[in-house]
């Protein structure tokens, strides 16, 4: 992941220049120049069969009428392009592609700016502080998130959370110990960013941090002896050169907090009310409780639409920095 | 060179392999039958106890040479795995399935017609209309049901006694007055509840609307009309937040039975009643044995005296896979599950109500199964369509009774839940 | 690895941070070991007890004994293991091709790569189920390994590739000066420098398998072929849930994941750091 802070021009592989001469020389060059091709032959079987099929499958769906009846008689009517009008003219899709929105700016903007502060801190403190601080972040990580989902559940519950108690002993916002947070979808949302960007912290710190330590020292030190302070080197050396790696992640980042799933299905099933379903929760709905995969592959279709419009910035910049050839 | 030949070798065998295996596992789509039963019985119900043998045993004497395996499935997307299952090439060969998701996989053509065996299966005309509701489609019979529960309101004697209330309520305002008398009786408890009810527990929310005679929707010619609007229903939605807001804690709005768990609270003595299922007296009893020993129960009392809400009856039915090729055994095997020894075997150990009301035993019942079965009597079923499924699988009703219970506008809000219930209920219930 | 800006800087403030910080992201991990250490009937009580006293086993041993257990383990590593190692020799192969090499429909690939990982994971059950069936693998291990490629795959191949951008082609060229085949370069040059790189996609592809639940519960029927995750929503049964068993099920769970990061982590974050090497 460090390698993308750089741009190297690729190069294409030449053989070496020497001309073959003897059988065994013609061999060896023959089989140097198929050897893009034996590598590739395998993960292009495999990327068509397991990736290309379902993807087609699935926009074939889209335009179709494909119920569980459909399942077991076979029968699913073409239907152009009704799935993706309906879901369009459904008011419920606008709020709910509103409400992504805030929730992925939170996410990713939190993500972001906590965990460029802490790969900051991983960067200044002693050998044994980073050691904890690594060990305690790669231990979040590592937690799978329907049990963090459900420790979270159980942290804020009313009557028996934790954490309400500890909000309750600290006596500023008054006595939350019967507080429920998952009845109010602000409240809620803001709990279940918090348990997304907590997640996701590990990842987006640790990467940042093996980034920083890629920016040679004599930078810092020039700019030291030119006068500039901290806030300034942060500004004007250490995220110019973080450019590449925040593209990245934040391109990541978005699309996996569009898509989030599990979060909101165990702390409030998308409600109350509705008041915290998402893209994501919105295509489950639609595929598992409706039973209409057709619907439910159109919302996927158009997730995939909204989240390449976000993309194009970033293969823009690819393409610009020269990373992919023309 | 050998280095490029490996990576390329290890990536097709494995692709190979891959599909050789894929290939070995296509079963033949069976016509003949085999000489195994699959089963597949939902965790909570008689399938999850060792009494299940006994079905398979009495089966065994008519089927010696089959071999019968009975798997326990869980309840989270069940209505996605059963689809999938029966609509492959081998299914298993009979599913328990919950009351409300039976019309759906009965109008999708998931599940065998056993309208001709009907006769056969043991008192099927006194078959508990809550069950024996969605067990049918267009007259036509697809699963039998397995059994069937209801709740009732689980007290704390102590509390009753130190409030100086010496009998359960008799009506709905009587209850309310209890809920105010025990308040009072138990300040020093922080965030008591009389009576515990969480906000989306619908199952407790629907009969205040039964009780006044309203219905969830009503269907003509196929086509379903959701009814939450009517006046009755109104009239009953307000009694429903008049009596949460009244009897349960305020942090009790927005939430369900499990988080946190009503048991729990209960066991904490931190609430005199609770609306329980029947294994729930045991959960409490594993928390606090003494409080357990402490409790008493009464049906939910109604708007009149002697009239109690008519209660939702929730439980299983048990049908055949369309896709089986072992049909006939699964119908014999489905007789003796639906028959009146298993369902008295099945009273007995796991309290589940018997399909038909006569079966309970009549010597050695805990009291909670006896006033269960007998508030059963007067009982609604929820609509027959696939609908329902949907409803269920997005807690719409939950989120529904939550909103009434926190003080939203009672109609808008039924107006709202008419156009969305109306649409789920219509989706996919056409003919087969 | 020195501090940024002057060294020899007092640390103490940055330190006393660090542990404030590190106590308050590990507090919701630390309350998962320290409730399923606790007495069954004491999970739930309104005042909280932070340290769990009397230590007791019972939640772990009802989690054990709950079900085919060391079964579903079995499965779980089969499954995990497998789309690690499978998904790695194609991924492997396909990123050095798309970085060193230059073939018709690179763009596209690459670009597909990017859009594919943009579908949510539920709306690719059907698609897959389709796709399973017509060949016969559901309810078949092979037919989950597949799965899991669809979404791994791509991150993973990605990933790797930007891993080899990164290597210069001087590093090659030189080994091959020497006279090394250019695949003993590979081997002997490339391949540990790709090597934290492919730890990390491992350890992606692994947890992607290990935590996936929606698939495997929906593709496999044996009970005797379900996964670890399976086992774990199986805690809300008939009598309620039981909280303990559920917490202590969901440490056992994180368990292995756990040990296996902390074994790599130091190779993990000193190599990302080493990923790209200036030559």
């Amino acid at each position: 992941m460090t390698s993308l802070t750089q741009a190297p021009e690729p190069r294409t592989a030449t053989p070496p220049p020497t001309p073959p001469r003897t059988g065994q020389e013609v061999r060896a060059h023959r089989i140097a120049r198929l050897t893009p091709y034996g590598l590739i032959v395998p993960s292009v079987i495999a990327f068509v069969a397991v990736l290309g099929y379902p993807l087609v499958r699935l926009a074939w769906l889209s335009v179709q009428d494909f119920g569980p009846r459909s399942l077991f008689t076979g029968e699913a009517p073409f239907v152009g392009i009704d799935n993706f009008t309906r879901v369009l003219g459904d008011s419920d899709f606008w709020f709910t592609l509103l409400r992504t929105l805030v929730v992925s700016v939170g996410c990713v903007g939190s993500l972001m700016i906590i965990g460029f502060l802490l790969a900051s801190l991983l960067r200044q403190v002693s050998g044994w502080a980073r050691v904890m601080l690594s060990v305690c972040l790669v231990l979040v990580w590592a937690m799978p998130m329907v049990s963090a989902a459900m420790i979270w559940r159980w942290l804020f519950e009313p009557q028996y959370g934790v954490l309400n108690w500890v909000i309750s002993q600290l006596g500023i916002f008054g006595d939350f110990s019967a507080h429920d947070w998952f009845s109010s979808p602000r409240q809620a949302l803001f709990l279940i960013i918090a348990l997304i960007v907590w997640k996701g912290l590990p990842f987006v710190a640790l990467t940042l941090y093996a980034a920083m330590g890629q920016i040679p020292d004599d930078l810092y030190e020039a700019a030291g002896l030119d006068g500039a302070g901290r806030w300034s080197m942060a500004r004007h050396i250490t995220l110019p050169i973080l450019g590449p790696v925040l593209a990245v992640l934040v391109l990541l980042e978005v699309i996996w907090s569009v898509n989030s799933f599990t979060p909101f299905w165990v702390l409030t099933q998308g409600g109350p009310d509705g008041g915290t379903t998402t893209l994501g929760v919105y295509s489950y709905l639609e595929a598992f409780t409706r039973n209409d995969y057709g619907g439910g592959a159109a919302i996927a279709i158009l997730t995939v639409v909204l989240l390449a419009a976000l993309a194009v910035l970033y293969v823009r910049r690819l393409f610009a920095q020269g990373e992919v050839e023309a | 060179m050998k280095r490029w030949k490996t990576v390329g070798v290890i990536g097709t065998v494995s692709a190979a392999l891959l599909s050789l295996a894929a290939c070995g596992g296509a079963g033949s789509s069976g016509s003949a039958p085999t000489n195994d039963l699959t089963v597949w019985m939902m965790t909570g119900g008689p399938g999850d106890n060792k009494i299940i043998d006994d079905v398979t045993k009495e089966f065994a004497k008519k089927h010696p040479d089959v071999k019968v395996k009975v798997e326990v499935q869980q309840w989270d997307n069940i209505v996605t795995k059963l689809t999938t299952a029966l609509a492959s090439d081998d299914p298993p060969d009979i599913v328990e399935m919950g009351n409300t998701q039976t019309p759906m996989l009965t109008a999708s053509g998931a599940l065998a017609e056993l309208t001709a065996d009907k006769a056969d299966f043991e008192s099927s005309d006194k078959w508990l209309a809550g069950l024996a509701g969605p067990s049918t489609f267009q007259d036509k019979l697809y699963a039998a049901p397995l059994y069937g529960g209801t709740k009732v309101v689980m007290y704390n004697k102590k509390m009753f006694a130190a409030a100086g209330i010496d009998k359960p309520p008799a009506t709905v305002d009587e209850l309310l007055a209890d809920c105010a008398t025990l308040q009072r009786a138990h300040t020093s408890i922080p965030n008591f509840s009389p009576l515990y009810m969480p906000g989306q527990y619908w199952f407790a929310g629907m009969p205040f609307l039964f009780g006044k005679g309203g219905t969830i929707a009503t269907e003509s010619d196929g086509k379903w009309t959701a009814t939450m609007s009517s006046a009755e229903n109104q009239a009953g939605l307000a009694e429903w937040k008049k009596f949460q807001n009244a009897c349960s804690t305020k942090s009790s709005i927005g939430a369900n039975t499990d988080s946190p768990d009503q048991d729990q609270i209960f066991a904490d003595q931190k609430a005199a009643m609770i609306y329980v299922k029947a294994w729930e007296a045991g959960a409490v009893a594993e928390i606090n044995p003494q409080v357990a020993k402490d409790a008493g129960y009464f049906i939910m009392p109604g708007y009149q005296s002697g009239s109690p809400l008519p209660v939702i009856v929730a439980g299983s039915t048990i049908g055949v896979a369309q896709n089986s090729p072992n049909k006939e055994m699964a119908v014999d095997w489905l007789k003796i599950i639906t028959g009146k020894t298993f369902q008295q075997t099945m009273s007995k150990t796991i309290h589940q109500l018997p399909v038909v009301t006569d079966f309970l035993p009549t010597q050695g019942m805990p009291e909670i199964l006896k006033l269960g079965a007998q508030a059963a009597t007067v009982s609604r079923s929820l609509p027959s369509t696939p609908g329902e499924a949907t409803l269920e699988t997005e807690s719409y009703n939950e989120q529904f009774f939550s909103k009434i219970a926190k003080g939203s506008d009672i109609a808008d809000a039924a107006q709202e839940y008419d156009k969305h219930a109306t649409e789920a209920f219509n989706a996919q219930s056409g003919p087969r | 690895m020195r501090a940024a800006g002057a060294p020899g800087r007092k640390r103490t403030v940055p330190n006393v941070v660090a542990v404030l910080v590190s106590m308050v992201v590990i507090f919701p991990v630390y309350w998962m070991f320290a409730t399923a250490l606790k007495e069954p009937g004491k999970i739930l009580s309104a005042t909280p007890e932070f340290i769990p006293w009397p230590l007791s086993l019972e939640n772990f041993s009802t989690a054990l004994t709950h079900g085919s257990f060391l079964h579903y383990v079995r499965n779980s590593l089969l499954v995990s293991v497998s789309t690690v190692l499978i998904s790695l020799v194609i991924a492997l192969g396909a990123s050095i091709a798309l970085a060193r090499f230059r073939f018709i429909g690179r763009r596209a690939f690459l670009v597909g790569l990017v859009l594919i990982q943009m579908v949510p994971g539920s709306a690719m059950v059907i698609p897959l189920y389709l796709m399973l069936r017509s060949v016969g693998a559901i309810d078949f291990v092979p037919g989950l390994v597949i799965t899991y490629m669809t979404f791994v795959l791509p991150f993973t191949i990605w990933t790797l590739r930007g891993f080899v951008v990164g290597i210069p082609l001087e590093l090659e060229e030189a080994a091959m000066v020497d006279g090394c085949g250019r695949l003993r370069a590979f081997w002997h040059i490339q391949l540990p420098l790709l090597a934290p790189g492919i730890v990390a996609t491992s350890i992606f592809a692994f947890i992607s398998a290990w935590d996936d639940y929606l698939f495997a519960y929906v593709f496999l029927k044996s009970q005797s072929n379900y996964t670890l995750p399976v086992w774990l929503v199986s805690f809300q049964t008939s009598d309620g849930i039981d909280n303990g068993a559920t917490i202590a099920a969901s440490a056992i769970f994180s368990l292995p994941v756990l040990i296996v990061f902390l074994l790599v982590q130091r190779r993990l974050v000193g190599g990302m750091t080493s990923g790209a090497v200036k030559g």
